[in-house]
């Protein structure tokens, strides 16, 4: 026995070591660095987190100076007795899945494109990511006036050419195509990087194996490269469409939900109806709906997210 | 009293048309003429080193001014006020998201007739304050800021009407008279029509400006939008046909861009003050932008005109800005002397001739009309004609909810996604909605 043999060595009865239980040693500093940082977040998240759904319950009118508790009429309103609701939930659907589609293509297209060697290519990838960068405030507003009919670049091209000018942000259905090509020309950026990422770390030797078998590009792209890319791609589709249940800058700067609703959206809906006709907790009820709207959408492409790519 | 001193304008004026100088000099006529009364004697500096903070409406007429007597009223008073603007529709955004909040961030906020309502909780009560000058407002201009309790709790400071500017070279040119009923103003407006590089009008079409462009149609066709029983009245033969004929000058007669079914406040005076637009029913705030060459091109080419009458009525839209102390402030004193400095009759006077803001309170308006000369006389004439004959929408709380129900409906009558017809029942249906939820209509 090793402690028999200890003994006989003459090292006394030893006793195995026990750790000392100390939430100041070494083992507990990164949690210490993290947990001011954690605090602050729960406090800025959890608080309004927990009032929004207390909010949710109650018809709070400002001007009357009452919050009543309604329970659950705000949600039943919403769901089965708001035709705006509806339509605006139309729109959003609209929208998301139109920008989606065209981000994903040109990103992907793009993505593809600079992951090729050519000279330049750094500066092209810089230049292309630029729009990404930029405030969406600032997005909408440079839109507003290039669509604008009479200032704008667009009309201005189209009257070179003899062609009629257009109202794009009024005539249907040119004001909903207006804030998707916005969208879009923000955020394919984004879309291009992730994928382009993903091209990048995708492994030599099955293309390798490929071109030798005589694969065409487009079998290695539809038999390897998309089958590979299935992490990054639903990483990439879950972190936009969360984006298209909360976009809002774009829209309110360009048309305001306008004309008539056309483009209104479930962002700015909500903002109108909490600030605009001052309900707070119908307002609340809307956002929570909306989130569990794009948590809907988000579960087909969970177990893509999670799914291993390179086994 | 207003109609008395609109009389008096109307009968002693002959319009021409102002240029810069003949403005500049209307002003200076009217300065040599102030009395004595427009020096001010120190106020006593009680609240001396103390800093109030201001949340106060921007925009190109008010920014100046705003600069200006916050640092008079430091130099009399020795309270120092801090201040932020914001535009009319983001300005009510915050104060009302401030007031749900409770928020004492701000002393004094700046406020207006159009929303109100959502105020009525959120404001302090003035009343011990303002004493017996409340007797100097005119009672269709205070009363949006008195509860049904009798608490007043916002003043006014100036009265906003409409006026037609319109421009006189073009119309000499054209040979044409400022039109005096809407049916008039198509015809000139037809004839002054060039697309796309000068159309004969222009209008609103979104929000806030589309239901205050609809409110004069809705009246001057007779019609109006909720009866003394809160029920709505909007959707009626009258309703439709102002609704049908604001339509009319956008898909019709196309008199105005074609985009202006988008257009807020913005649009309209920026083509005008770029030369684009043969004439416009804008604010009486915008002078100083079209009278600057920095943001104009007419300067010296534009006069005004009463607004046009409907078939039936005259009534327009007449609102004031108002002027409150928030309810959760620490210190409403030095906010009220603040406001009692903005709105004293000299301050009112030196603010009107700064920017040709019309003050609401009577005695001001009274020394302003009797001291007026050409051509503000004519501007007066037509600012007061309509503030005479003004109306403004029901204030209750819930109006809130009721004026998107009827601006986004009223809008797609304009893009001509629905009829008249279909959007003002829609609007109908929604605003008895709101009104039985809060409990005025079965």
């Amino acid at each position: 026995m090793p402690t028999e043999l200890v003994k006989q060595m003459g090292f006394g009865d030893l006793k195995p070591a026990r750790r000392k239980l100390s939430f100041f040693g070494e083992h507990y500093v990164p949690f210490w660095l993290v947990l001011l940082a954690v605090i602050t977040i729960a406090v800025i998240l959890i608080y309004p987190l927990i009032y929004s759904i207390y909010l949710s319950f109650m018809d709070m009118s400002l001007g009357r100076g009452t919050t009543i508790f309604v329970g659950i009429r705000n949600y039943s309103d919403i769901l089965f007795d708001d035709p705006i609701f509806r339509k605006v939930l139309g729109n959003n659907m609209v929208f998301m899945i139109i920008s989606l589609t065209s981000e994903f293509l040109l990103g992907f297209a793009l993505a593809l494109l600079l992951n090729r060697p050519f000279r330049g290519r750094r500066f092209v990838r810089v230049l292309f990511l630029l729009p990404m960068l930029a405030a969406p405030v600032l997005v909408g507003t440079n839109f507003r006036w290039i669509f604008n009919s009479q200032f704008g670049l667009l009309n201005a091209i189209l009257r070179v050419f003899n062609l009629p000018g257009v109202a794009w942000l009024v005539k249907s259905p040119w004001p909903m195509a207006s804030i998707i090509v916005a969208e879009v020309w923000q955020y394919t950026p984004f879309t291009t990087l992730l994928l382009l990422a993903g091209l990048q770390s995708l492994p030599d030797t099955p293309f390798e194996a490929a071109k030798i078998d005589g694969a065409s590009w487009w079998q290695q792209f539809r038999y390897i490269t998309l089958p590979l890319l299935v992490p990054v791609i639903s990483i990439t589709a879950i972190l936009r469409i969360v984006d298209k249940f909360r976009i809002f800058d774009i829209v309110y700067v360009m048309t305001l939900g306008g004309p008539a609703r056309t483009t209104d959206l479930l962002p700015t809906y909500t903002y109108e109806v909490a600030f605009s006709q001052v309900r707070f907790g119908y307002a609340a009820a809307i956002s929570w709906i909306t989130l569990m709207l794009s948590l809907v959408f988000l579960i087909p492409f969970i177990k893509g997210a999670l799914a291993r790519s390179f086994d | 009293m207003v109609v008395l001193l609109t009389f008096g304008l109307f009968t002693s004026c002959k319009p021409t048309a102002p240029k810069a100088e003949e403005t500049t000099a209307a002003t200076e006529t009217a300065a040599a003429t102030e009395t004595s009364a427009g020096e001010t004697t120190p106020a006593e500096k009680k609240f001396e080193g103390v800093t109030i903070k201001a949340l106060l409406i921007g925009g190109p007429e008010y920014e100046p001014w705003w600069a200006k007597v916050t640092a008079d009223f430091e130099q009399k008073t020795g309270i120092k006020v801090k201040y932020d603007m914001l535009i009319f529709e983001e300005l009510m955004k915050k104060e009302i998201t401030l007031s749900a909040a409770k928020s004492s961030e701000y002393d004094v906020y700046s406020s207006h007739h159009a929303q109100i309502g959502a105020f009525l909780t959120s404001f302090a009560r003035l009343n011990d304050y303002l004493g017996d000058d409340v007797n100097d407002f005119p009672k269709e201009q205070i009363g949006p800021g008195i509860t049904k309790e009798g608490d007043i709790i916002a003043v006014p400071k100036h009265t906003d009407a409409r006026v037609m500017y319109y421009r006189t070279d073009l119309f000499d040119a054209a040979g044409v008279k400022p039109p005096t009923t809407w049916d008039e103003l198509i015809q000139v407006a037809q004839k002054l029509n060039k697309p796309p590089d000068q159309y004969g009008f222009v209008i609103t079409g979104r929000g806030d400006p589309f239901l205050r462009q609809y409110s004069d149609f809705l009246w001057e066709w007779g019609g109006d939008f909720i009866d003394k029983d809160m029920k709505p009245i909007f959707n009626s033969p009258e309703g439709i046909a102002a609704l049908q004929f604001y339509s009319d000058i956008i898909n019709k007669y196309k008199i105005v861009p074609p985009d202006a079914a988008g257009y807020g406040w913005e649009e309209p005076s920026r083509l005008f003050a770029q030369g684009k637009i043969a004439m416009v029913n804008d604010w009486p705030g915008l002078l100083g932008m079209y009278n600057d060459p920095k943001t104009s091109q007419i300067v010296g080419k534009y006069s005004f005109a009463p607004l046009p009458a409907g078939p039936k009525t005259n009534i327009t839209t007449s609102v004031s800005h108002m002027l409150a102390i928030n309810k959760y402030s620490e210190q409403k004193d030095a906010a009220w002397e603040f406001i009692k400095y903005l709105i004293s009759k000299d301050v009112l006077i030196e603010n009107y001739k700064f920017n040709g803001q019309i003050p609401t309170r009577t005695s001001a308006l009274k020394e302003i009309v009797e001291t007026a000369v050409s051509p503000e006389k004519e501007r007066l004439a037509s600012l007061l004609a309509a503030i005479s004959t003004g109306k403004t929408w029901p204030v209750f709380p819930e109006w809130n909810e009721v004026a998107p129900a009827i601006w986004n409906e009223g809008q797609a009558a304009l893009t001509q996604t629905k009829t008249p017809e279909q959007a003002l029942s829609d609007s109908e249906t929604a605003t008895i909605k709101i009104l039985q939820r809060a409990g005025y209509i079965k």
